[in-house]
């Protein structure tokens, strides 16, 4: 075995053990009872963070069904509105274009808390407030940014070639759009959709002050949690929390493969 | 069907690139657009495919405007320069992408697109991807796929300049026999004069935004119009010298032309100056070895003069010449 090899085996391991080590250690946080330093492996078992989770009384599936429904509706408005942006951007011109341009890395740029008193104040005086149209709105805000520059990214990299051969070949617009650009963007819509899935389904601080507790998101549930150090409770959630994006990401790209009919795994090969 | 352009103007950002371009191309012709790059032939071609829209002008196909009509109901199909294969489609796909287009369903359309990849010698590969298959491959496959789609008029961009001399050899016979058995009315755009010469019914040349000459390829080669047409298709000595009477005299060669007097230049392609064995006044100055045949210049007084002759071994660096011309093929210029 030659030296390369051995250091490509460590890279890979330090990797598998930086991402995995984390997440079996709070799989076993989420059955233990009780579990002090100095010791390997937890005093007690319990239950008390399944029961949480699953039991009925704490409503937290319900919580997590409503809440990957408002992520999803994020991730699908995000990508719309992303991508016909990131085009208007790459292939048009207009007036006032670097202006647009540069407002759309204004969230990234300001951060959350600064500008969520400003939405906030707007979103009250539109009545939106402490409602869930409210809260898609600031997610969409935060999640924006990032899809609109992935979808830049992959739509200057593919420009309209392949969309005007389409047209001479006899192609109408409606058949580009289905045929060949969503193929095309395909990576990118995946991967933009998960971006604004995840920040979405991760926002703490925005969805209590936009959704000033009318909004209950899993996020907003398990936070408390994580602050007041019911580890138990805290793991348990994450465990959840970990599963449902993962399972959300499988079906992401199952879909986009069923409709792009593409061989190749993006996430999962 | 036949394809007119009239007086077409194509501006982009204030600049005018096509400056009034008009062209005739009679049905079942294989017409090139040749011209150095950035002279608007390439512009020209999308803005018959509608890819772009003139400033003026029109363009008529089978003696109907299409120049309010988008590219998908032109029925003009380009073959461009980079080839632009779906990457996500096998071949046989890409061949049968504008039969699905046109709603011919899955079955038929495969047929198809198989029975076109048989006349471009693809047969077999129908199921690989475009990252599968060579670069030549590409040519053949991107060609299937414009003549699956039964263009009214046929338009190549350069498409054979990414690949080497022998497989661009293929390509243009490959593309002659298709043009002719199928009756395709096509456009070739190409930098190379050669190309053009060999395989085009007219050529049309191209200068800056305005086609200075169109004409068939013999009477392009042997009457150019002015300089410019004469030197872009090949090496010229030119000769500055008088008509007078009918006879176009100058310092080194004197011979009967039907002109009227005046000042002229007199334009002897390489090949019709001819070595003579004798000895001469014509210093040989240079040889540039080419194979079977050489580029010889012979220098008299400040006059220089490039021919091409068969290679042999008398051949020597500073010895005396004579040479004779053949006059027959001489082409004047008006000064």
């Amino acid at each position: 075995m030659n030296n390369k090899s051995i250091f490509l085996k460590l890279l890979i391991m330090t990797f598998i053990f930086s991402v995995l080590s984390p997440l079996v250690v709070i799989a076993v946080w989420s059955i233990s009872g009780r579990w002090s330093w100095p010791r390997i492996l937890p005093e007690s078992l319990s239950l008390r963070g399944v029961n949480e989770l699953f039991g009925g009384y704490s409503g937290a599936m319900q919580v997590l069904g409503s809440s990957i429904v408002l992520s999803l509706i994020v991730a699908l408005f995000a990508v719309i509105i992303g991508t016909m942006t990131a085009r208007a951007l790459v292939l048009y011109d207009f007036h006032g274009k670097q202006l647009i341009k540069f407002g759309t890395i204004l969230p990234i740029i300001i951060p959350g808390t600064v500008f969520a008193m400003g939405v906030h104040v707007l979103l009250i005086k539109m009545g939106l407030a402490d409602t869930a149209a409210g809260v898609i709105i600031v997610h969409l805000i935060c999640a924006l940014p990032y899809v609109i520059k992935i979808m830049t990214d992959i739509t200057a990299a593919f420009g309209n070639r392949l969309e005007e051969q389409a047209g001479v070949l006899g192609a109408t617009p409606r058949q580009i759009m289905t045929n060949v650009t969503l193929p095309s963007l395909m990576p990118g819509l995946i991967s933009s959709a998960s971006m604004a899935y995840i920040m979405s389904f991760s926002q703490y601080f925005l969805t209590l002050i936009i959704g000033g507790g009318n909004v209950k998101t899993f996020s907003v549930m398990m936070v408390p949690y994580l602050q007041s150090g019911d580890r138990t409770i805290a793991a348990a959630y994450s465990m959840v929390f970990v599963c449902s994006s993962l399972i959300v990401f499988v079906v992401f790209e199952k879909a986009v493969k069923k409709i792009g009919k593409d061989e190749s795994g993006y996430f999962f090969a | 069907m036949n394809l007119m352009c009239e007086n077409i103007v194509v501006s982009y950002e204030q600049k005018e690139i096509l400056h009034s371009v008009s062209l005739e191309v009679k049905e079942r012709q294989l017409v090139s657009l040749l011209g150095p790059s950035g002279c608007g032939k390439s512009t020209l071609l999308k803005t018959i495919a509608g890819l772009i829209t003139p400033d003026r002008g029109d363009v008529i196909i089978g003696g109907k405007s299409v120049a309010k009509l988008p590219p998908y109901k032109r029925g003009t199909v380009i073959v461009f320069q980079d080839l632009r294969l779906f990457p996500n489609l096998n071949l046989e796909d890409n061949v049968a992408f504008p039969l699905k287009m046109q709603g011919i369903d899955k079955k038929a359309r495969l047929f198809i697109a198989n029975e076109f990849l048989e006349k471009v010698q693809l047969d077999g590969l129908a199921k690989r991807k475009i990252n599968q298959i060579s670069g030549g491959q590409m040519q053949r496959a991107a060609l299937a796929r414009a003549l699956a789609a039964n263009p009214k008029i046929l338009l190549l961009d350069e498409p054979f300049s990414s690949l080497d001399e022998n497989l661009r050899q293929d390509m243009r016979s490959l593309l002659v026999r298709l043009q002719k058995e199928l009756g395709m009315t096509t456009v070739l755009v190409t930098h190379d004069p050669r190309e053009a010469l060999m395989i085009s019914d007219k050529i049309a040349v191209m200068f800056s935004g305005e086609i200075v000459q169109y004409d068939t390829t013999r009477s392009l080669y042997n009457s150019p119009t002015n300089k410019g047409v004469a030197d872009y298709f090949g090496d010229a000595n030119y000769i500055d010298g008088r008509v007078v009477n009918g006879v176009f005299e100058s310092t080194i060669v004197s011979f009967a032309v039907a002109m009227t007097d005046g000042a002229y230049k007199a334009m002897f392609r390489p090949t019709a100056v001819i070595l003579s064995s004798d000895q001469g006044d014509y210093e040989l100055r240079k040889i540039e070895y080419m194979g079977e045949h050489c580029k010889i210049t012979l220098q008299y007084h400040d006059i220089k003069l490039l021919l091409s002759v068969v290679t042999n071994d008398s051949l020597q660096l500073g010895s005396m010449v004579s040479i004779v011309f053949d006059t027959s093929k001489a082409i004047l210029f008006k000064n």
